[in-house]
Order: C-alpha cells, then sequence, then structure tokens
C-alpha cells in the first residue's frame, strides 16, 4: 500500500512538473506585449518602459524566468498581476472558493439526479421509463450549459422576471453565495447528470448480467435487495472515477457558465487574463486548475482500493 | 456428395458468423450530417440571400422571403445559420481529423515501442488531459489566433492525448500476439508492423473516438465563440449569435433558439454516429434476467419459449443442411 501511494505521489507530482513547464511556455508564446497598456502611444517613454520591464522580470531568459515563477509557486507566490491590481495570489484566493462551490453543487446535483437516473433505466430496460432516460440524457449530452442557462434566461425575461444573473453582494456572505450559484450549478448538474446516469445504466447493465446476481436470484434475493445490496455496489465503483474526473474537471471548467451569469470564479479571472495578455493571471489560473485536478484525481486513486478489494490485490 | 455437403457448410458458415448490421442510431447520426452538408453545399453554391449584407426589415419574424426571419441587421437568418452549421462541420470533422491523426500516431508509438518512450508520451498526455479542454482551447486559441484555421489546430491538439490513450491500450494488448511477432521475427520495421498489422485492428475504436470527439468540439467551439474567442464577426456562428442576441431576445426569442438547436443537432448527430459504432463494435449483453414486477414471469417464460423455438429452427437447419 506504501508503495502504491509512493508511486502514485511521484507520478503526480510529474505530471504538476510537465504542466508547469507547459503552462509557461506556452504563454511565452501569446502574441501582443502585456505591457502594451502602459504605454502612452501619442507619447511612448521606451526607458520608462524597460525599467518596468526590468522591474517585473521579463527581461531575462526564459529559463531564468521559469525558476523564478516556480520558487515564488512553491512558496505560493504567484507574482504580481501585471493589468490588476494586486497580487495573483490574492485575487485567487478571492475567486477558487467560488469557482469550488460551484463544482462541489454542480456535481451534487449531477450525482443526486444522475444515478438514480441510471438505476431506474437500467432496472428497468428497455421500458418506457429507460427510453425516457436515454432521451432525456441524450438531449442534455448534447446541450452546453450556456445554451440551457441563455434559453432560461430568456423564458425567465418573457415570464417571471427573476433576478437571475449577477453576484453582486454576495461576495463574502457564504449564504447568499450559494443562492446565486444554485441556478448555474443546477444547470451544470443537469448535463453531468446525463453523464453519471449514461454510466451507471452502462455498468449497472454489465453486472445485472453476470453469474454471481444470477446466483443471488435464485438464492431468493428480491429485486431491490439485488440491486441495492449485490449489483449496485460493483456497479458504482467505475461511476465513482467518472464522478471524480467530472467534478476535477469542473473547477475552471465552468468559465462559460460564469460569463453567463457574470460569477466571479476563476474561469473568468482566466477570461480576463487571457483578454488583457496578463501572463502571471494565466500562468496562476491555468497551472491551479490543472493542480486540482491533478490532487482530485490522486484523491481518487488513494479512495479506489478501499471501495474496490480488487485493486489492492492488483497492486501487491 | 462431400461437395454438396461442403458447399452447404460454406453457406451455413457464411449466414452464422455476420457481423451485426449498423443500426438506426448510426444512420440517424449520419443522415443529420448529410442533411447539413447537402444544405450548406446549397448555400456555398447560390445562397438565396448574402449571409453578411442586410437583406430585409430588421428582427423579422419567420415569413415567405425569410423562411426563419431576420437579425437585428437584417441578414437572413436561415442562411446565417446553415453557414454556421458548415463551420462548425468543418471545425469539429478537421478537428477530430487531426487530433485522431496526432494521437493515433503517438498512441501507437507509445503502445509498440513501450519502455521510456511509452512513459514520457503518456506524462505528457496526463499532463494535457489535467486541464479542463475548454482552457487548453482558450489560451492556445490566444497563442496562435482567431477563427476557423487556429480552432482546428488548437482543437486537434487539445484531443489527440484522448486518442493517444485510447489507441494505445489495444495496442499493448496485441503487440505479444503471434501474428506481430511473426512480422517482427521475419525482419519487418518497426513503423511497417504499427500501420499494416497493428493500426487496421484498431481502426472500429478510432471511429468511435472520432465521432465522440467531433461531438465535443462542436460544444467547444460554440462555447468558445459565445465567449468571443472562437469563430470571428461577420462569419456566421451558433455559438457567437446566442450571445449577440442576447439583447434581442425578447424581441425576437427565435434568435436565440434556433441558433442553440443548431449547436444541439450537430453534436447530437455525431454523438449517435459514435453510439451505433460503438454498439456495432460491442453490442451490448442482455442482463441475465428482467426485473421488472409480475409481467416478468410471463415475460421471462414467453423469452424462454422463443429461443427454445429458435434452437429448434436452426437444429433443423443443421440437419437440412447435412442431408
Amino acid at each position: 500500500m506504501a508503495r502504491y501511494i509512493l508511486t502514485r505521489v511521484l507520478s503526480s507530482l510529474f505530471v504538476l512538473f510537465i504542466l508547469s513547464v507547459l503552462v509557461f511556455s506556452m504563454v511565452r508564446f501569446i502574441p501582443g506585449d502585456p505591457l502594451a497598456s502602459f504605454v502612452d502611444p501619442a507619447n511612448p517613454d521606451p526607458a520608462a518602459l524597460e525599467a518596468l520591464r526590468a522591474k517585473l522580470g521579463l527581461d531575462q531568459p526564459w529559463i531564468t524566468q521559469y525558476f523564478v515563477w516556480l520558487s515564488g509557486v512553491l512558496r505560493g507566490d504567484f507574482g504580481t498581476a501585471i493589468t490588476v491590481p494586486g497580487s495573483v495570489s490574492s485575487l485567487l484566493a478571492a475567486r477558487l472558493p467560488i469557482s469550488l462551490t460551484l463544482a462541489v453543487m454542480a456535481t451534487l446535483f449531477g450525482v443526486i439526479m444522475g444515478i438514480p437516473a441510471g438505476i431506474l433505466a437500467a432496472t428497468r430496460w428497455r421500458k418506457p421509463s429507460d427510453n425516457i432516460v436515454r432521451g432525456a440524457s441524450f438531449v442534455l449530452l448534447a446541450t452546453p450549459p450556456f445554451v440551457l442557462g441563455t434559453v432560461l434566461i430568456l423564458i425567465n425575461s418573457l415570464t417571471l422576471k427573476l433576478p437571475l444573473v449577477g453576484f453582486a453582494g454576495a461576495a463574502g456572505d457564504p449564504l447568499r453565495t450559494i443562492g446565486v450559484l444554485t441556478l448555474p450549478a443546477l444547470l451544470i448538474g443537469l448535463v453531468l447528470a446525463a453523464v453519471i446516469a449514461r454510466y451507471t445504466r452502462g455498468t449497472l447493465l454489465d453486472t445485472l448480467g453476470q453469474d454471481f446476481v444470477r446466483t443471488a436470484r435464485a438464492k431468493g434475493a428480491s429485486p431491490g435487495r439485488l440491486v441495492g445490496r449485490h449489483a449496485l455496489r460493483n456497479a458504482l465503483i467505475p461511476v465513482m472515477t467518472v464522478i471524480g474526473i467530472e467534478l476535477a474537471a469542473l473547477v475552471g471548467g465552468t468559465v462559460v457558465i460564469e460569463a453567463v451569469f457574470a460569477i466571479p470564479g476563476i474561469g473568468s479571472l482566466l477570461l480576463t487574463g487571457i483578454r488583457t495578455s496578463d501572463y502571471p493571471i494565466i500562468q496562476a489560473t491555468v497551472l491551479l486548475i490543472g493542480a486540482v485536478y491533478v490532487l482530485i484525481n490522486f484523491i481518487v486513486d488513494l479512495i479506489y482500493p478501499l471501495i474496490d478489494p480488487r485493486v489492492r490485490v492488483h497492486t501487491r | 456428395m462431400t461437395v454438396t455437403r461442403e458447399i452447404a457448410m460454406v453457406a451455413a458458415a457464411g449466414t452464422r458468423r455476420r457481423r451485426p448490421k449498423l443500426g438506426p442510431s448510426f444512420w440517424s447520426g449520419a443522415g443529420i450530417l448529410v442533411v447539413i452538408l447537402l444544405l450548406a453545399g446549397w448555400m456555398s453554391i447560390s445562397p438565396p440571400y448574402d449571409p453578411l449584407v442586410a437583406s430585409g426589415e430588421p428582427l423579422a419574424g419567420p415569413s415567405g422571403s425569410h423562411l426563419l426571419g431576420t437579425d437585428n441587421l437584417g441578414r437572413d437568418t436561415f442562411t446565417r445559420l446553415v453557414l454556421a452549421a458548415r463551420t462548425s462541420l468543418f471545425i469539429s470533422g478537421a478537428g477530430a481529423l487531426l487530433g485522431a491523426v496526432v494521437g493515433t500516431t503517438f498512441g501507437l508509438i507509445a503502445g509498440y515501442v513501450g519502455g521510456w518512450v511509452d512513459a514520457v508520451i503518456m506524462r505528457v498526455v496526463d499532463a494535457v488531459l489535467a486541464l479542463p479542454a475548454i482552457l487548453v482551447a482558450l489560451v492556445v486559441g490566444v497563442v496562435i489566433g482567431n477563427g476557423p484555421i487556429p480552432l482546428i489546430l488548437a482543437l486537434g491538439l487539445v484531443f489527440a492525448p484522448g486518442f493517444a490513450r485510447v489507441m494505445r491500450a489495444p495496442v499493448i494488448a496485441m503487440r505479444e500476439r503471434d501474428f506481430v511477432l511473426a512480422a517482427r521475427l521475419s525482419g519487418v520495421r518497426g513503423s511497417r508492423v504499427i500501420v499494416e498489422h497493428l493500426l487496421p485492428n484498431v481502426l472500429t475504436p478510432l471511429f468511435v473516438q472520432f465521432a465522440s470527439v467531433a461531438s465535443q468540439i462542436v460544444l467547444i467551439e460554440a462555447a468558445l465563440s459565445y465567449l468571443g474567442q472562437g469563430v470571428q464577426a461577420p462569419e456566421p456562428s451558433a455559438g457567437r449569435m446566442i450571445s449577440e442576441f442576447t439583447r434581442f431576445m425578447q424581441m425576437q426569442p427565435l434568435l436565440i433558439i434556433l441558433p442553440s438547436l443548431v449547436i444541439i443537432l450537430l453534436s447530437a448527430a455525431w454523438n449517435l454516429l459514435a453510439d451505433g459504432l460503438q454498439d456495432w463494435l460491442a453490442p451490448r449483453r442482455e442482463p441475465a434476467f428482467s426485473l421488472t414486477g409480475k409481467k416478468k414471469r410471463g415475460a421471462a417464460r414467453a423469452d424462454r419459449t422463443t429461443r427454445a423455438d429458435r434452437t429448434e429452427t436452426r437444429n433443423t437447419h443443421t440437419e437440412e443442411s447435412q442431408q
């Protein structure tokens, strides 16, 4: 077990290292000078610009810049944003909780709706309820959340006229934050539920086709007990992995829904950074999102042998 | 006697071991894509209206001259939607193709060569997959610019690692199989083993992955265009239409609903194609029995009788062919 954990840790660290190199070099290829907004086009002052460049360390070779940046990152210092006042770390600290809350809420909604729907479909295979679940999840899979959100805002604007968009006044107030995030989380959760339902249905059907289920049935287990105690335990193991991956991908993957509902999360911070070619912001957000993904996957890898004894046997 | 018997056996073998046919999902997905292609061809050769120039009253509803109405500048919505679908279809197809070529190459090499080559390739794959696809596309798009061709490059790069992962697994399983060993022992070069012996055996999962990636690219292209980082104005794009017309949604809701439907239809069509191919590759086994209430016993019995009937008929067939 210790060996298993050690290899997982080393492999995660290596992925993070490659990620940092990728992120750093990718950003350097962005055309456009990040200091462009500091130059008065009518009255350029090359000397002052060079001084600013030196102050921000942008005149150093890339490799030096990389290690200066990396050592800062390891100390939790992501540098200073170029186009926005304040350190990148404080920007991230303000926005990461919002995006994390959104991702967790969306995943919860997805699980609450998706797993029961998947079980329903699998236990009523090729019956009307199966077809309804399959049809609904099929359409939802092809629907981006921002389309759902826009159509919802459209319907709302024509009928109820509830205040749905905007985050004003909710910062720093956990209850209001959750209230404001409910609708976007529900929309992402709906699409996620489609993925989870499809997956649950598939693995549960595979499990129900296996011999041990037939044996349990022959020994007189009721259908409810059969699904709840025998089949579901086995079927949900791969579903857990999918849920972990989806949760990890949602941190930052919510960039579009954040734009639709004007939520100041990590995705919209990245978008700001991209629109103003603000290197430190882009580097920090992308690296952080990647790190959260690697971390969540690492945790899923650790939980896996706990819920599935076969993995433990396999690694020995 | 023996000759007729052999002919009969060949005929029987021919009928029994046939692959299942492609199902309705495949054909409906392919059908939607073909219809969009035909419409796009019509719009490309002789569009009823110039998609970039006003041709009627702004924000008009559907009418005889403008089938789906006009937008805020009076441009024909039908023409623009079909052209948007064409752009989206082109980007998704070409992006998935690029991802497939790059990813398959690396996946096959990683799986076949193994060792440290495999380790390095797969760690880079892990690192790219650690980022949400839309973020990588956003950042790469900023590096190489906006518009259809850079989008194809960015999305192809984003999805190549997924292809590499899907292609590597079956190759590892096949690497030690006799036909590969035989080829290697008879002195066939590694690149030729990969292309001529391994690639043909992984084509079906490759096509499944291709179609499902194309469906994701449709969604990501729409999202990028919605954010203003994808297809640029004045080129028509379903995603950008939604963000542009949000302001006019109360005056003309169709301008939001129609592009949404185009995105859903395109993505669903690719998904149907992927599902159909998947079913064809590995048809799902039926569950051991039905789990639903009272009806099940009768249903099970009916099932058993039909199955018995089927075996009986099959027996008679064999007997007949043996005579």
